[in-house]
């Protein structure tokens, strides 16, 4: 089994080809290149990104590149299966609440001034996109987060790629994808951590496709004035989603589709939110509650390790 | 003196009796030896107990007591059962495999 391991996007990056062909270890070497160039293009904090220019350009006509444009359609789509609950038009009610630089440089934890109230999210329906010239016009005043879905997307496409070198995983900070079963036909067994204790996990998943992704406020959160804040926003309020999740794990058809479904449960709560799950056919998950429980959908024990 | 002559019996009466006595005795013995000394017979021979002449049950009784049986020694009698225990093929589950990566809330490491 081959390995490479980097940082990009904010996260720790693994990309796994399984299998002893020497061509692997070329392959998975361009996998850092191609996290720069999506970086590049899709980052909120890169002043000249393509997406930094485009939250620059509200209220005018802006081509983008097919890059930019696939993760504009991943976002909405995210937007329409959850009904709004996970949206790419919450930049400012994110940096309302702190998260206003990389969160490296966040480094005391406590953001600048106080508990801020912020203003209402901008309807991602407004967003018009043009396919036929390839462009995008966001109304005044709206500007777009795509953090976490860049980062399944990129999981996605980098397994696709690496997939045609042998069977591959891609581990884009907690969103992953796989390109299929392992050489011996066996699924790839992923652990899901204890988001109450490091080091530790709460389940062993066995994935033969698709993807897996965590959402959880058990670790991005800080304090603004006397307030504790977390990145995992509610459009419906524009705060922090208060909920009784620590972290949520989604198993789905792909790494971005796993991440937009686990962000929703964690919003929707532990109640709400398994039953979200259960009305979705391909989706499975499990919720580790604050109180130290941790709840599963019914159909995530078909994932759970069996030892058999 | 004719008195005493007259009270005496003769000694060789009394003698007599005792040896035909004595060889009265050896030669029942003798024939005692004769006749039971002589290993039993196949045939003919009706004080040999067989099971055909055991009462009901009593073959069960006198059958070897089940003890332990030293491996690959067939069990012989009526205590041995009728058909052996199979042997049922057991499988451990397989130890958990250490997991490719660990999924969790976006971080650097």
């Amino acid at each position: 089994m081959h390995r490479f391991e980097f940082e990009a996007m904010g996260s720790r990056i693994l990309a796994v080809v399984d299998g002893l062909d020497r061509r692997a270890e070329a392959r998975l070497a361009e996998v850092p290149g191609w996290f720069e160039t999506w970086e590049d293009c899709l980052s909120r904090f890169r002043p000249e990104s393509e997406l930094s220019r485009l939250n620059r350009s509200a209220g005018k006509d802006v081509s983008v590149s097919g890059v930019l444009w696939d993760v504009l359609a991943v976002a909405f789509e995210a937007a329409q299966s959850t009904g709004g609950l996970v949206q790419p038009t919450i930049l400012e009610a994110l940096q309302t609440a702190g998260y206003d630089r990389t969160w490296e440089s966040m480094g005391s934890r406590v953001a600048e001034g106080a508990a801020r109230v912020a203003p209402p999210v901008q309807d991602w329906r407004l967003v018009e996109r043009n396919p036929h010239t390839r462009s995008v016009r966001l109304p005044a005043g709206t500007s777009l987060d795509l953090g976490g879905f860049g980062k399944g997307w990129a999981a996605d496409k980098a397994a696709r790629r690496l997939g045609t070198a042998g069977p591959a995983l891609v581990d884009a900070g907690g969103d992953i994808a796989v390109s299929g079963p392992r050489e011996d036909g066996q699924p790839w067994p992923i652990g899901v951590a204890d988001p109450g204790k490091d080091g530790e996990t709460i389940a062993l998943l066995s994935i033969r496709s698709g993807g897996v992704a965590t959402s959880g406020r058990d670790y991005k959160r800080w304090r603004q004035g006397e307030v504790w804040r977390h990145h995992l926003i509610d459009p419906r309020t524009g705060q922090p989603a208060e909920t009784d999740i620590l972290a949520t794990t989604v198993v789905a058809p792909s790494a971005r589709a796993a991440e937009a479904a686990a962000k929703a449960v964690l919003i929707l709560g532990s109640r709400d939110g398994l039953r979200w799950l259960e009305a979705h056919q391909r989706l499975a998950g499990l919720a580790a509650l604050e109180s130290g429980r941790v709840v599963f959908s019914r159909r995530m024990t078909s994932y759970l390790w069996s030892g058999s | 003196m004719n008195v005493q002559a007259t009270s005496k019996r003769p000694n060789g009466g009394r003698a007599s009796l005792k040896t035909l006595i004595t060889v009265g005795a050896l030669a029942a013995t003798a024939l005692g030896w004769l006749l039971f000394g002589k290993p039993d017979s196949a045939e003919g021979s009706s004080t040999a107990p067989t099971e055909a002449t055991l009462p009901p049950g009593w073959a069960e009784l006198l059958a070897p007591l089940p003890t332990l049986v030293p491996p690959g020694v067939a069990m012989v009698g009526p205590s041995a059962p009728a058909t052996q225990p199979a042997l049922r093929r057991v499988s451990l589950p397989a130890p958990a495999p250490k997991p490719v990566t660990i999924t969790r809330s976006s971080r650097r490491k």
